[in-house]
């Protein structure tokens, strides 16, 4: 029996990975350095954020939470770099 | 989540937050108008390559792990490949040809045309427009030089007739003297229509040269090109018998312009390179005068590749070192104006 949801969430995870630096090397040579260099600080930044979160009781009970918020903080930076 | 040792923590916080930074990029291409065409070639191939390692996964369940772990190892050095290629070959033609339009000036310089008094005219050759500077000392009827402009990337012929005629009249004042100075914007720029390719503009250059030796005031034609232009401008020489040729920060090929801007065009990287414009190999054509000026301090195009270019060129050519100026500076620097003045006014 194949184990699909494990292929399946590995899979995922390279589509992202491959976006991510798709994203990297374009901001890299398309866009200022604060853009390219939020591509990077932005998860650093948000998995030490994820990672404090989560020990926060509400957020403890339901980490799913933890998505939403991140998202909300990405699209917000976006919005707030591309205004500047 | 309490039950998760700090790995899976660590894991799940990692996960969101690339979640995120995609979702951050994704914001800032669906921002910017000119990166949807980006966004959609990068989700198109990531999700592709994704597929591809999951059907590669499924197939290879029973296998060893050596094998599984070269198989990953390949996809992924593969699909690094092309996600970085596929964001080269769609943003280079986007920074090599930024399109654009002044509709101020083209106003500006539509009032001088109004006026009637031969000073400018909108001319159309098929589906380019552009702008026909008219020589100041001739009468319209005439037969007079012209001076055939191919610009840089990020000009536009109504910006640069008002440039010529309202805003430095006497710094432009060589340029159309005695020559009719004419300036067709590329397909895509002002209000011509198409794209800017190695082709179309291969193509556009030999149609507005066509038509400007049609027209019965012309007595000759020498092309100008500046920065991008030179290709076309070289190209046009080669193929027509043109006048003289003139050739302002020049290169010597399109690998040369797109390291320039992103310097990784290699070996076999050459291949990403889609504006192929090789001027070393038109210049052995042209039998017309040639005239190159180009910078030891311009940040755009490579004085070596300016110098490798005129070595190339065959017959009466002639190769100008501006000292210290930088890539716009050309425009802005009375040695090169007058030089080029005197230039047209010697082969006309």
């Amino acid at each position: 029996m194949i184990d699909f949801s494990s292929k399946f969430i590995k899979a995922i995870i390279f589509t992202m990975i491959l976006l991510f630096l798709g994203f990297l090397v374009l901001f890299m040579l398309s866009s200022s350095m604060i853009v390219s260099l939020l591509m990077l600080i932005l998860p650093a930044a948000l998995t030490i954020l994820g990672i404090i979160l989560v020990h926060v009781p509400f957020i403890k009970d339901h980490p799913w939470i933890l998505l939403p918020i991140d998202v909300v903080i990405a699209i917000i930076t976006a919005v707030i770099i591309y205004l500047i | 989540m309490e039950d998760m040792g700090f790995g899976k923590k660590l894991l799940y916080s990692l996960v969101t937050a690339l979640t995120a930074a995609i979702v951050y990029g994704i914001t800032l291409c669906l921002l910017e108008k000119a990166f949807h065409t980006l966004l959609l070639v990068l989700l198109i191939a990531a999700v592709v390559l994704g597929a591809v390692l999951l059907v590669l996964l499924i197939a290879l369940d029973t296998k060893s792990k050596k094998v599984k772990a070269g198989a990953i190892a390949g996809v992924s050095v593969l699909g690094v490949l092309i996600i970085f290629s596929s964001v080269i070959m769609v943003l280079a033609p986007m920074m090599l040809f930024p399109k654009n339009h002044d509709e101020d000036a083209f106003k500006a310089v539509e009032k001088l045309e109004e006026a009637k008094d031969n000073t400018v005219q909108q001319i159309v050759c098929g589906d380019l427009t552009g702008w026909r500077v008219c020589a100041r000392n001739a009468r319209p009827e005439d037969k007079r030089p012209v001076i055939l402009f191919f610009a840089g990337n990020g000009m536009n012929s109504s910006r640069t007739a008002e440039l010529l005629l309202l805003d430095e009249p006497e710094l432009y004042a060589p340029f159309y003297a005695d020559c009719d100075f004419v300036y067709f914007d590329y397909p895509g720029y002002g209000t011509s229509a198409g794209e800017p390719t190695g082709d179309s503009l291969r193509q556009m250059a030999l149609d507005v040269f066509d038509e400007v030796d049609s027209w019965s005031t012309t007595s000759s034609v020498i092309c100008f090109g500046y920065s991008i232009g030179t290709g076309p401008a070289t190209y046009c020489a080669s193929q027509r018998e043109a006048d003289g040729l003139v050739l302002w920060a020049p290169y010597a090929n399109s690998y040369d312009v797109y390291n320039n801007y992103i310097d990784v065009f290699h070996g076999p990287m050459k291949l990403l390179v889609l504006y192929k414009m090789d001027s070393d190999k038109y210049i052995k054509d042209v039998s017309c005068p040639i005239l190159i000026m180009a910078s030891d301090t311009d940040e755009v195009i490579p004085y070596e590749s300016s110098r490798d270019l005129f070595a190339r060129a065959g017959g009466s050519s002639d190769f100008m070192t501006i000292s210290g100026i930088g890539h716009n500076d050309f425009w802005v620097t009375d040695k090169v104006i007058e030089s080029t003045a005197d230039f047209a006014e010697g082969v006309a």
